[in-house]
């Protein structure tokens, strides 16, 4: 029997189509993939699903009887839970405090502490996600937190789970982990939904694959019967060609080296005597769990944040100063969160294709912007890193996430620095337009200039990277060639568990 | 979102008609409910502010004030400040012209004006600016300190001109300027000051500053999003200081004018609130320095029909500040406003064609 049924969804935000005529369906005890870019509908399916958004059409059967999902409350009590993106968590209660919130075991009328986390202990070890009840949440790393997400949902009696993107914010030994706990909950009769855009994933861990872009269906398909080929083309809507990793064929001279980069805040080490090299024709990429100091790393070398010391070099010359000095000295910079620091949404495209560089000769004289100037430059961006945009006076908050990007992306390397600080720059961004970013950052390495890529997204790390270095703690735990790098490695050096082995290199 | 930005000008000025319509309406109950007739109040209210050419220089003459405020405002928003200290600022204007057309020997009008003009504007922005020094230097919030150097600014003067300044029949002004120190008529036999035509000059420069210099562009970028133009090493800290000079100038040209060319003296509570009728101004010109001249016409035109109508009839200047409040009111509230404007604007219908955050 199918634990769920969802038929002919659709569902409509203002003129936005986010879902049409979908169909899908979840057998008991499997776990089930929904595969798509962004944007192509799958949170919002699954949204509906958890009584989150009300579908405009269709019909949803939940173990055989047809349900009204008026809010999320009704669709914990059909036996659905999710576990969203963003984690939903008191950080100062404990795990089974968190747990339990809403529906609490009682004493009487007091809540009784000690039964909700035996409870929570209980249901904690028998569905194979071990974890210290009395913890406080704040306390805990991603992964575990990520655990006490999926425990509230099984409390509350969840037979169908739902994962929203669960392997994001993992580590590759947390993800192994997860996808343990995940086979186990399924032989025990659960049913699973897993978000994702990784094709891997899906190969790794589910049964069967649903694809969905542009707000329809595209299929379904069993694990067995297809390959990752043909699921990315079903993605994409073409077919698809996977790339791989272009190693640089010419590695040169030094370009950027930093020396003795430290920075403390509040008498915390951020960052700690780090030294990195950035030769010609070559991506250095940091690999690294979030929050441990990438962005600290990120604003010292463009020039935001003055740390305690460093010495940077690019060809040779020392940069100093503030944002406008290091733009000038030649140090390119894709902000990591673009609607924070890359770009203004309610600027035009053709005005924030030139923020940074609007001092230049062919944009203003004698404080006089060149308009005519400023508009070609903008179409000519348009053409060359295909922005999908009606046009250059077009608002950048009305283009998409990929195209916003792009505008980044165009600006900063159509100038032409020595190197370039690339913060996640296909964060957000569809298959599409991130194998396009790609692209343009091959290219601009095999000019012999250098690219520093600093991303949460290890896979793009992996693909991209010539040379890699892991931070942990604001510290370089190992520089080495990408190609001596394996998962097992890189999740140890990550976690900071081979400190004391690998050291410094 | 932007919701000014992205929308077709035809469709702005329709929303701004419609707001405009519905505070009449609103008005009109009001008037209606006061025993009046509304439609005839109407007509005599039009016909004070723009039915003869008297009334319409006088309509001018009203609005003057509120042009340097408007644009004040208006410029400082752009950089995303808060600029509600432009009643000080005209005070600082306005008494520092005072003192030095009365009190210090005349040159030459054709030098003296213009330098008057400068010294006090310069006073006035150096006082604005010390706000935004003090915001940026100690972290005060910007729109509390510029709101209270108001009462610094008018308090202070008027100290000056009951204590110090007082003249010898014991009213509280400071001596009258010098024929060398006065702005001119615009035409003979009518009050409207000349100093309108700087107003109008002002309102095309602080367009070009906007619209076409570095400066308007770092402005646009700080006042959009501040972490974006410091990301491309736009120094934000001293173009906030830069901008509050400037707006303040601005202001601080309201206070001096009126002084020059309307008063010829400070007198205490010469200001009946242009630099809080400025923000008004503002708002109905939703950011657009050209806008500020016709909002400028507007509101003064409301305001010398409503003091023609007293003069005929019994009905109070309150009903106009009714009047003016709910413009003020629907222009801010540009959703309710789409919303109210729905029906109209299906027949514009390419403004909405943007993509609304779906998933993710």
């Amino acid at each position: 029997m199918n634990s769920v049924e969802m038929r002919g969804i659709s569902k409509n935000f203002g003129t936005v189509q986010a879902l049409n005529g979908v169909d899908f369906t979840l057998q008991k005890g499997e776990i089930h993939a929904v595969l798509g870019e962004n944007g192509a509908g799958k949170t919002t399916l699954m949204k509906v699903l958890f009584g989150m958004h009300k579908p405009d059409g269709g019909t949803i059967t939940v173990n055989g009887n047809q349900v009204m999902l008026k809010d999320s409350l009704s669709a914990i009590q059909c036996g659905i839970g999710m576990v969203h993106q963003h984690f939903m968590l008191v950080p100062v209660l404990s795990v089974a405090e968190n747990v339990v919130a809403g529906c609490e075991p009682k004493k009487g009328i007091l809540f009784d502490r000690r039964q909700a986390e035996e409870e929570v202990q209980a249901l904690a070890e028998e569905s194979g996600f071990p974890i210290d009840a009395r913890a406080v949440v704040e306390t805990l790393s991603v992964g575990q937190m990520q655990r006490v997400e999926i425990l509230k949902a099984l409390y509350r009696g969840a037979e169908i789970l739902i994962l929203d993107e669960p392997t994001a914010v993992l580590t590759p030994i947390e993800t192994a982990e997860l996808f343990r706990a995940l086979r186990k909950l399924k032989a025990d009769g659960k049913s699973i939904v897993i978000i994702t855009h990784k094709l891997y994933e899906v190969m790794e861990i589910a049964d069967r694959c649903t694809v969905l872009q542009d707000g329809r269906l595209v299929g379904t398909k069993n694990k067995m019967e297809t390959d990752m080929q043909e699921l990315a083309g079903m993605m994409v809507g073409r077919a698809y060609q996977f790339e791989g990793r272009r190693p640089s064929q010419d590695i040169g001279a030094p370009l950027c080296e930093i020396k003795g980069l430290s920075y403390r805040r509040n008498e915390i080490p951020i960052l700690q005597d780090i030294a990195l090299t950035i030769h010609r024709g070559e991506i250095l990429g940091i690999a690294g769990i979030d929050g441990n100091g990438q962005t600290e790393l990120i604003e010292a070398l463009t020039g935001l944040l003055k740390p305690d010391s460093m010495e940077l070099l690019v060809n040779g010359k020392p940069v100093a100063g503030n944002a406008a000095d290091f733009l000038r000295a030649g140090v390119g910079h894709v902000p990591e969160d673009r609607t924070a620091r890359g770009l203004s949404l309610k600027c035009s495209v053709e005005e924030n294709s030139i923020l940074g560089y609007e001092g230049q000769k062919a944009f203003s004289r004698h404080g006089i912007m060149a308009k005519q100037s400023i508009r070609k430059n903008a179409e000519r961006l348009i053409r060359d890193y295909r922005i999908k945009t009606p046009g250059a006076t077009t608002l950048c908050g009305a283009l998409s996430g990929g195209n916003q990007q792009k505008v980044v992306i165009a600006r900063v390397f159509s100038q032409s620095p020595e190197v370039i600080i690339c913060a996640q720059p296909t964060r957000g961004v569809d298959v599409s337009a991130s194998d396009y970013i790609h692209d343009v950052m091959f290219r601009y390495r095999d000019e012999g200039r250098g690219i520093l890529l600093i991303s949460a997204d290890l896979d793009e790390i992996k693909r991209l990277s010539d040379t890699i270095a892991v931070i942990y703690k604001g510290k370089i735990m190992a520089v080495d060639r990408a190609e001596n790098f394996d998962d097992n490695r890189l999740g140890m050096l990550m976690t900071g568990s081979v400190a004391a082995q690998e050291g410094k290199e | 979102m932007g919701l000014l930005g992205k929308q077709k000008p035809v469709y702005v000025v329709l929303r701004t008609l419609v707001a405009l319509l519905l505070a009449l309406i609103i008005g009109g109950i009001v008037i209606y409910v006061a025993e009046f007739n509304p439609l005839q109040a109407y007509k005599l209210i039009f016909k004070g502010a723009f039915g003869s050419v008297n009334a319409i220089l006088t309509t001018l003459s009203y609005a003057t004030p509120l042009l340097f405020t408007g644009l004040a405002f208006t410029f400082a928003q752009r950089g995303g400040v808060m600029n509600l200290g432009t009643e000080g600022q005209l005070f600082v204007g306005a008494i520092v012209a005072a003192l030095i057309g009365g009190y210090l020997p005349p040159l030459p009008r054709i030098f003296f004006v213009p330098l008057i003009l400068l010294i006090s504007a310069l006073a006035a922005g150096l006082y604005g600016a010390l706000a935004a020094c003090l915001h940026i230097r100690f972290g005060a919030n910007l729109v509390i300190l510029t709101l209270m150097c108001n009462y610094v600014a008018q308090l202070f003067c008027g100290y000056l001109t009951n204590g110090p300044l007082v003249d010898d029949q014991g009213i509280a002004r400071t001596a009258k300027l010098p024929p060398q120190a006065q702005i001119g008529k615009l035409v003979s036999g009518h009050h409207l000051s000349a100093s309108i035509l700087l107003g109008a000059a002002l309102v095309i420069g602080v367009w070009y500053l906007l619209g076409h210099t570095r400066f308007g562009y770092r402005l646009h970028f700080m006042g959009t999003n501040p972490l974006s133009a410091e990301t491309a090493g736009i120094p934000t800290k001293k173009l906030m200081i830069l901008t509050m000079l400037l707006s303040g100038m601005l202001a601080g040209l309201c206070g001096a004018t009126q002084v020059m060319g309307v008063q010829y003296r400070f007198t205490d509570g010469f200001s009946s609130g242009y630099g809080f009728e400025g923000i008004a101004v503002s708002a109905l010109a939703a950011g657009s320095p050209v806008m500020v001249f016709f909002s400028a016409v507007l509101w003064g035109g409301l305001k010398s029909g409503a003091s023609a109508v007293n003069r005929i009839a019994a009905l109070p200047m309150d009903v106009i500040s009714i009047i003016q409040a709910f413009i003020v009111i629907f222009m801010v509230a540009p959703e309710l406003m789409d919303a109210l404007c729905k029906p109209i604007a299906k027949a514009f219908p390419s403004h909405k064609a943007e993509k609304g955050g779906a998933d993710e």
